[in-house]
């Protein structure tokens, strides 16, 4: 259960570097696609010929299976929603908290440096360090889940959004007051625009934060979700049951990151990472 | 039409104050094109960001039909030498001529045929949809010059507009601009550090000196118009004036008391 909240320590700037990004070809998704192969087929030998015990570690193949299984089971989607409700509200909270205040605080020298004690002093404060007030103000209810998720993904979106703001071209406000455009133009079509791909980054980083504090939650405080099913399962020793229900949290995390990538890509086409050559 | 008188700019940072201009006095008529040269460090650019009002002089006064400038006047185009930051790389190039037109002009068919018009006299009619990023250097300027006069300005700045693209663009965008100029009939005032191009496009050269800046001298240019890149450049007096220029630069450079 180590959790790595503060992984936005700088920001990253620009969103990820796309040159490596472009469009696999078909050898290298062969490639790839063996690669995942060779380690499962790998995997399920060693513990079919006990290297790895059972006990511990069912074969991959039984880990797939049930994992299908659940996919038909109510149980399981109501713990998807759950764990998902957790993450998009906590997610969007924090969203509207964190880009107005980031960027409230990174258009000025004096807010910035004002602010700076109090944001340095919460900021490496762990999420779930505040699980036992969080408990005591709100029980096992969804609050606690939806307080934690906000505080951690807060952080991240909060840092990109300030540096996003200082990171405006002066020059291109130059252009806004050449043409007399006023303030909420420039805001609107220069600032709005130059921040967006760093907001962008932030929220994806962010999102993978709160879907780990989401689960988190479910696990410590034992609110409904994935994370309690885990732990359900772990205490009944359905070993299997508890591969498969991790094997879900990867997969809705590589999920979520993907369809978050897809939304930056579309909507920052413009930006000098994702841009394409000249028709 | 335009009217500077004093016009003096000194920066002040931990106690020394840097005089960078000292006097500089001149006055550009209506439909003129006055270029300004100078050596490095000169105040050009200071002096034209003045004229614009996104910078104030310390001392001295610049007037536009009479009004003294104290933000951007209204009517005005601008065009900077870095058209890769001066132009928003997530607005495609029309969205970007029509920017300014979208909050100054109520009607959109009216915005919208600015728009084209000032596309058609750059000739980039037909790139309207591109983003200025899958453009050329010459071609994003030509953007930004349309961008100016879509606002159809009586008074056009230009800051080194040429200077960060090859000599073959630049012949060809100085020939774009007297032909704009032509077409739309506006002041214009143009700084550069190319003699040559001074002479070749301005009705009158506006020599400074050396800093603290003064005027050096105030060349009238002759040459017949349209002017052409061969018959022009290779015009005699094309040759007097630009030696009278250089010298006016290189006399009072040398001469010039040190900036204190």
């Amino acid at each position: 259960m180590t959790l790595t909240t503060n992984t936005a320590r700088r920001p990253e700037g620009t969103p990820p570097a796309s040159r490596s990004r472009r469009r696999l070809g078909d050898s290298q998704v062969l490639l790839r696609c063996s690669g995942i192969a060779g380690v499962l087929v790998a995997l399920e030998l060693l513990i079919r010929i006990d290297v790895i015990p059972r006990a511990w570690f069912p074969p991959v193949s039984e880990i797939w299976w049930r994992f299908l299984q659940g996919l038909g089971t109510s149980s399981f989607w109501g713990d998807l929603g759950n764990t998902l409700l957790g993450w998009s509200v906590g997610l969007g909270l924090a969203t509207v908290l964190a880009v107005p205040a980031g960027m409230l605080i990174g258009s000025h020298p004096i807010p910035a440096s004002a602010f700076r004690a109090i944001i340095e002093f919460l900021r490496p404060i762990p999420s779930v360090a505040l699980i036992p007030l969080a408990v005591l103000l709100w029980g096992i209810d969804l609050q606690t889940k939806l307080f934690l998720v906000t505080f951690a993904s807060f952080w991240p979106i909060l840092f990109q959004a300030l540096y996003g703001v200082q990171s405006v071209d002066p020059e291109q406000m130059q252009v806004t007051r050449v043409y007399r455009l006023g303030r909420w133009a420039a805001f609107r079509h220069v600032v709005m625009p130059s921040t967006a791909p760093y907001i962008a980054t932030g929220l994806r980083i962010s999102s993978s934060i709160a879907l780990a504090l989401s689960i988190t939650a479910e696990i410590v405080v034992g609110a409904p979700g994935i994370g309690r099913s885990i732990m359900l399962a772990q205490a009944s020793s359905a070993t299997t049951d508890m591969y498969a229900l991790i094997l879900a949290t990867g997969l809705l995390g590589w999920g979520l990151n993907s369809l978050f990538l897809r939304i930056e890509k579309a909507a920052l086409h413009w930006h000098p990472s994702y841009r394409q050559e000249k028709r | 039409m335009l009217e500077v008188r004093s016009f003096a700019k000194r920066y002040e940072s931990r106690g020394t104050v840097t005089e960078a201009v000292r006097d500089v006095s001149f006055s550009v008529e209506q439909g003129e094109l006055l270029c300004v040269v100078g050596p490095s460090g000169c105040g050009k650019s200071t002096l034209l960001r003045s004229v614009a009002g996104l910078d104030r002089p310390t001392s001295g006064e610049i007037l536009v039909n009479g009004t003294p400038v104290t933000e951007p006047p209204e009517n005005m185009g601008v065009v900077f030498q870095d058209y890769s930051r001066s132009l928003l790389p997530w607005m495609t190039v029309s969205r970007n001529v029509r920017l300014p037109l979208d909050y100054k002009v109520a009607d959109a068919g009216e915005r919208q045929a600015a728009t084209l018009r000032a596309l058609e006299a750059v000739g980039l009619a037909g790139f309207a949809d591109h983003y200025p990023w899958q453009l050329s250097g010459g071609m994003q300027q030509r953007v930004a010059i349309a961008r100016a006069l879509a606002v159809n300005p009586t008074l056009l700045l230009m800051d080194e507009p040429f200077a960060s693209v090859d000599a073959q663009t630049r012949a060809e965008l100085e020939d774009l601009l007297l032909q704009v100029w032509q077409e739309f009939g506006m002041t214009i005032v143009l700084v550069t550090h190319d003699i040559d191009e001074s002479v070749y496009l301005g009705d009158r050269v506006l020599v400074l000196s050396r800093p603290p800046s003064t005027v050096a001298t105030v060349v009238p240019v002759r040459l017949p118009r349209p002017r052409n890149q061969l018959d022009t450049k290779h015009d005699s007096l094309f040759a007097d004036l630009r030696t009278e220029v250089l010298s006016a630069i290189g006399a009072h450079g040398q001469s010039a008391p040190a900036a204190h």
